[in-house]
């Protein structure tokens, strides 16, 4: 109750405030507002309790932001130096200047999430995972046996089901036109991994499952060899450093927990065994879908087998949480699309939607992949 | 002293249980079902295509009998059907090669999976579908 009043007071104030004095820098690129009223929270994530309601165009000053800039903390100051706005909003609801340059902004130690105000334990283990992990030692040694294999540093691919399939997804990393904005941070990677997105996957396909990936009347005949899987063949050919996989959609309606998780073993050590880093990713999932508990158990054993494996992990599932639909299309499966067909994240595109926020993140992890690893010269060997 | 409609009846008889006892053999001797090793992928590829578990356990082989799910998962997340398909045995061979697709519609988007060449062997006198061919 105390904090209910509490958010209602400062919303209050807010309003109030609104056309008030405020002691705001014009000039400085991080200067901002929100472009339609939104919520304001003691953290970076959904879990954090929300302490106000930021009115569309009140100026407020970013001045710090979580590991990937789709969250930033926010103040508003009066003339007096008072501060009585401080909190986390989500960076795609804002209008953000052009000038503007996350490289420049600090990053908070703040978690993603708070689990424990999570409504269940399956909730919790999802809430605690980050949205991007850091890069275990263990991935070091296979990027050092993948390059003895003669596996391509700078190549990446994707492994998945129609939502990987999508072209939309990764392939837009090769097209010109690429509008960062703020994420200027992930151009080096960019330009490092963009252009072997351009060769399609034969391992991302439609109607893919994890049980079909290992099934050779799945492999392209004009591409693989007889008796490839679409896997063998996708690795052989594209001999990449790095494979993003994200399984789930699919599987949650077929197939129960137990085999999921058999599969996605199997997929990880064969890619493994390649000396190819395997990117695991959670899979966004609706309340109101029938499937939802079990999608909330299948993103619970992908986020054991990175844990178990010390895999890479995007947490999508996570950062997708403060979209609209989060970010699925109507049949609760495919991420929505803004209807760009070049990357773009400028003008808080990421928050509208799935498929962009989704390519933002994985540029984000080959990003911490290429500077944690790549540029390592101990990773050399 | 019979009428000649009663002889009639007892050839007739007679005939049918000589077609009979004929039936009777030739199952005996394998002539069931899949005893033909072109129908025998034939009939797999289709339950494939339908996910049924059920046959793609009673016509693969002991060798790949780990495989099983997987043979009946793989097309589960579509609609899938064969089209065209028509399979003959190579020769005196263990292969049978298979022309026609499996079709598999997923949502608005339908994909064509082409059949190849298979391996059969004989098991206990039944053949058995063993995975593609080298």
């Amino acid at each position: 109750m105390k904090r209910l009043c509490a958010a209602f007071a400062v919303t209050l104030i807010l309003l109030a405030s609104a056309g008030s004095a405020l002691m705001q820098d014009p000039a400085s690129p991080s200067l901002t507002s929100a472009f339609q009223d939104i919520n304001v929270r003691q953290g970076p994530g959904t879990t954090y309790p929300t302490q106000a309601r930021l009115r569309t165009g009140v100026p407020v000053q970013i001045i710090e932001r979580n590991g990937v800039g789709t969250w930033v903390r926010v103040q508003q100051t009066l003339e007096d130096g008072t501060i009585f706005l401080d909190g986390w909003v989500v960076s795609g609801f804002l209008n953000l200047s052009a000038e503007l340059r996350f490289s420049q902004v600090p990053v908070s130690a703040l978690a993603d999430a708070l689990p424990e105000n999570a409504e269940s334990p399956s909730l919790r283990a999802l809430y605690s995972a980050p949205i991007i992990s850091p890069i275990s030692e263990a991935m070091r040694a296979v990027y050092r046996r993948g390059l003895e294999m003669r596996n391509y540093s700078h190549v990446v691919t994707k492994i998945g089901d129609s939502v990987s399939a999508d072209p939309l997804y990764l392939t837009l990393m090769s097209r010109p036109g690429a509008a960062l904005g703020p994420y200027d941070y992930l151009q080096d990677s960019l330009d490092y991994f963009g252009a072997s997105t351009q060769v399609e996957s034969v391992a991302a396909r439609i109607g893919l499952n994890t049980y079909a990936l290992f099934d050779p009347g799945w492999a392209s005949p004009d591409t693989c060899q007889q008796g490839e899987t679409p896997l063998e063949c996708e690795l052989r050919r594209k001999q990449p450093s790095v494979a993003l996989i994200m399984f789930g959609g699919n599987d949650v309606k077929h197939i129960n927990e137990v085999a999921y998780d058999q599969q996605m073993r199997r997929l990880v050590e064969e890619t493994l065994a390649k000396g190819v880093i395997p990117v695991l990713s959670t899979f966004s999932a609706n309340p109101n879908d029938p499937n939802w508990w079990k999608a909330i158990e299948f993103n619970n054993k992908v986020i054991q087998i990175a844990a178990d494996y010390q895999l890479p992990l995007i947490n999508l599932w996570l950062a997708s949480r403060p979209l609209d639909g989060f970010g699925l299309e109507q049949d609760g499966i495919h991420m929505n699309h803004w209807g760009t067909d070049t990357l773009r994240f400028d003008n808080g595109f990421p928050a509208f939607s799935g498929a962009n926020l989704r390519n933002l993140l994985a540029l984000r992890m080959l990003d911490e992949i290429r500077r944690t690893i790549f540029l390592d010269p101990n990773a050399q060997g | 002293m019979h009428r000649p409609s009663q002889v009639i009846f007892q050839r007739t008889w007679i005939l049918r249980l000589i077609a009979a006892a004929a039936l009777l053999l030739l199952a005996a001797c394998g002539g069931g079902a899949t005893s033909d090793p072109a129908d025998v992928v034939l009939r797999f590829m289709d339950a494939k295509a339908k996910a049924n578990a059920d046959t793609i356990r009673s016509l693969i082989c002991s060798e790949m009998e780990s495989a099983w799910e997987q043979q009946a998962a793989s097309f589960g997340s579509v609609e899938a059907r064969l089209d065209g398909a028509s399979c003959a045995r190579v020769g005196e061979s263990e292969v049978v090669a298979c022309a026609g697709s499996i079709v598999a519609v997923y949502g608005t988007e339908t994909t064509s999976f082409p059949l190849t060449s298979y391996r059969v062997v004989q098991e206990d006198g039944e053949w058995k579908w063993c995975g593609e061919a080298p």
